[in-house]
């Protein structure tokens, strides 16, 4: 609530707030049992040597884990990798989901059929996308074939250095644009049709209306649609692990698909070393915790309101 | 709801979500498994449905002859990855089975981590096993399993195409496989499958010319320098495919659907090729030789005892009744592998006459040898896609050097 251009705290009655907390209280006590605690200790390992099946061995070393990681060149590797995946996807996604819901939230016929088309690969499992998506893009396949056409080179895309990651870039935003359309019709439907009126009236073409009335109407969804995106994308392991299990191991083709999640999943559970792994998670966990808060800072810079 | 509070909203939302990415990692300390045995077994293993059918076989009986178990159940992990994935992380949480059946490729991790327990103690009478795989399944004097396979990875060669190429004689040394791949790489088929994906494959060559791992302790020999540099050439020159390539998750496969004419392969060839390509016609020849040198891999079968079970003496009493002769019988008929018991083999090759090849060089094959360090395996396979899918020009030589620097000791 405003008043006299100041924002005031709306009165809340004490019984309120005590039925509030009672709600929160279940939940709250699962987040400290399974993520709080465990996060603390996760930190806490990331300055030992450690393996989980030799617990009473831990070895502290201090920063150790923390200059190795800065010496490693798999870690470096995963780094780039992973800051790229999030720095092409999230914007693809983002203008993507945008550009859908714009156009399913317009009115035309069998307009419910595409919503629900778009949103479909949101429900199958990640696996199963990878395997489909691997058919397409085998050297041969329906997708490949085309691409061949118009210039691409002929070979297997999770085979190739420079295309594996691609790959799983196209299949990552496939999976999840629909999901974010949902999103973003959701948020256009709160936008009163008086505000459109409004932009009719005082002359508003249809692009003027989308850029100086929509989009910055839009703004708080696409604050939650980057904020998620990107952590879904830094995030990213069930469509690697498809890929690139079966043959090569997790992050092939040389590395060219691991990603700082894939890494410490290697670390801790392929390699026994959780010091290690548990080092790396910090780090993606502060990036991640640092990007957030850049987002957060640009997002303030203007009234959301 | 306001913006503000979606902002704030979606901030915590971050932090919960970003602090759920690492919880996973602060494991708790290792569980202890039930105090008691209350001789209930659990068996785990991957494989198909036959498997599962040939180590009820194993066990057919097993109340009547180990004092106190009173019922045998299975765990079945989906794939063998799934296998490597779950199980430390079940003996951690002290929710493993008590014996599993594991082969010899990624044991040595596992024995390091205390995952097996050593079996010396029982002093198990293992006369008449293949010395090979007992020593396959020894680790630094420790036996960690019973065997009851013993197989050596032949060569397969898809004897249509190589009638229809004219070919006459089979090879016997990786030159002639060269040769030959020449004559049969054509329309999209590739000479040889070289699954670069699994260091087994590798492997072969490293061991077929006179190398091989030996533990980590000579990664950089001149034997394993050679193998490599073949391997090199054979896919510099076009004439190898991978499973990845041809789109396929492993080298039977590629055999299979006849997108290569030769392949690094085994016993296990023989179900996938009768399930899967009925009318292809294919042969098992000894794994060809390099630099006048020979050598192949031996593939094990153990029943090994879970650390952290409830009673060990009655898990390892079981895991070496599994292998009796019977047991392996049994297990020839139903999956086709070959027994490490040496009163169990005339079954096995009455029913697989063309792996009788096997025999020739059986006594030569040795165990993987890998370093027992798990990260060896990723950094040599990356290091041999970074040359294949990448055009990476560093040497064979220089490759190996740098893995031994890191992994020998």
């Amino acid at each position: 609530m405003k008043k006299n251009g100041k924002k005031v705290k709306e009165a809340v009655s004490w019984d309120e707030k005590r039925a509030g907390l009672i709600f929160m209280l279940p939940a709250a006590i699962c987040w400290v049992l399974w993520f709080f605690i465990p996060f603390v200790r996760s930190v806490y390992l990331s300055f030992f040597e450690y393996s989980y099946l030799r617990p009473d061995e831990k070895v502290f070393i201090g920063l150790q884990n923390y200059i190795q990681m800065f010496q490693d060149p798999k870690f470096i590797l995963a780094l780039k990798n992973t800051l790229l995946f999030v720095i092409v996807t999230v914007p693809v996604m983002t203008m993507v989901s945008l550009a859908l819901a714009v156009i399913l939230n317009s009115k035309f016929r069998a307009r419910g059929i595409f919503r629900t088309i778009y949103f479909i690969p949101y429900t199958i499992a990640g696996v199963a996308v990878a395997t489909v998506f691997m058919y397409l893009f085998v050297k041969g396949g329906l997708v490949q074939a085309l691409l061949v056409k118009i210039g691409f080179p002929d070979t297997t895309w999770y085979a190739d250095v420079k295309l594996a990651m691609p790959f799983i870039g196209i299949l990552f935003v496939w999976q999840l644009v629909g999901f974010y359309m949902i999103y973003y019709l959701s948020g256009m439907q709160t936008i009163s049709d008086n505000v459109y009126e409004a932009a009719k009236i005082d002359g508003a073409g249809g692009w003027q209306t989308f850029r100086y009335v929509t989009l910055p109407l839009l703004k708080p969804t696409t604050y939650l649609v980057v904020v998620y995106s990107i952590i879904q994308a830094f995030q990213i392991f069930d469509q690697i692990a498809a890929v690139t299990s079966a043959s090569g191991g997790l992050g092939s083709p040389a590395g060219a698909t691991n990603t700082l999640l894939t890494y410490f999943y290697q670390n801790s559970f392929r390699y026994y070393k959780v010091g290690y792994g548990c080092s790396i998670a910090v780090v993606l966990f502060l990036i991640i915790m640092v990007v957030s808060l850049i987002q957060k800072k640009l997002s303030n810079s203007g009234d959301l309101d | 709801m306001k913006a503000r509070r979606k902002r704030l909203l979606a901030a915590g939302l971050a932090v919960v979500m970003s602090m759920s990415l690492i919880a996973g990692c602060g494991s708790n300390k290792k569980e202890e498994k039930k105090a008691e045995s209350d001789g209930v077994l659990t068996i785990g293993f991957w494989g198909s449905s036959g498997e599962e059918k040939a180590i009820a076989e194993a066990v057919k009986g097993v109340e009547d002859k180990v004092e106190g178990v009173k019922e045998v159940k299975f765990e079945h992990y989906s794939t063998v990855d799934d296998f490597f994935k779950k199980l430390p992380g079940q003996v951690a949480a002290g929710t493993a089975p008590d014996i599993v059946t594991v082969t010899n490729e990624q044991h040595i991790p596992l024995i390091k981590e205390g995952v097996f327990e050593s079996l010396n103690e029982y002093d198990f009478d293992l006369t008449g096993y293949a010395q090979n795989a007992i020593e396959a399944w020894t680790y630094e004097e420790n036996l960690y399993a019973v065997p009851f396979t013993s197989a050596p990875s032949t060569f397969s060669i898809n004897t249509d195409m190589w009638k229809e190429a004219g070919l006459d004689k089979y090879p016997t040394t990786w030159e002639e496989v060269y040769e030959a791949a020449k004559v049969l790489t054509k329309d999209g088929v590739a000479g040889l499958c070289l699954d670069i994906g699994n260091i087994y494959h590798p492997t072969q060559y490293m061991n077929s010319f006179g190398g091989g791992w030996k533990d980590g302790k000579d990664i950089a020999s001149a034997e394993n320098i050679a193998g490599l540099e073949y391997i090199f050439k054979m896919f510099d020159e076009g004439l190898a495919v991978t499973a990845k390539d041809a789109g396929m998750t492993w080298d039977g496969e590629v055999f299979a659907g006849e997108k290569c004419a030769m392949s690094t392969g085994g016993a296990w060839y023989v179900a996938t090729m009768r399930e899967s390509a009925p009318d292809v016609n294919y042969t098992f020849v000894p794994m060809p030789g390099g630099n006048g040198k020979t050598g192949s891999t031996l593939h094990v079968y153990g029943a090994a005892v879970v650390s952290g079970t409830a009673d060990k003496d009655m898990a390892a009493n079981v895991a070496y009744y599994m292998t009796r002769q019977e047991a392996q019988e049994k297990r020839a008929e139903i999956v086709g592998e070959r027994p490490a018991l040496e009163a169990a083999l005339p079954a096995f090759r009455e029913l697989n006459p063309n792996l009788n090849v096997i025999d020739d060089y059986v006594d030569t094959a040795t165990s993987f040898g890998y370093p027992a360090d798990p990260e060896f395996q990723t950094d040599f396979t990356t290091a041999l896609e970074n040359h294949i899918y990448n055009g990476d020009k560093t040497s064979a030589e220089d490759i190996l050097k740098t893995l031994a620097e890191k992994y020998e000791g």
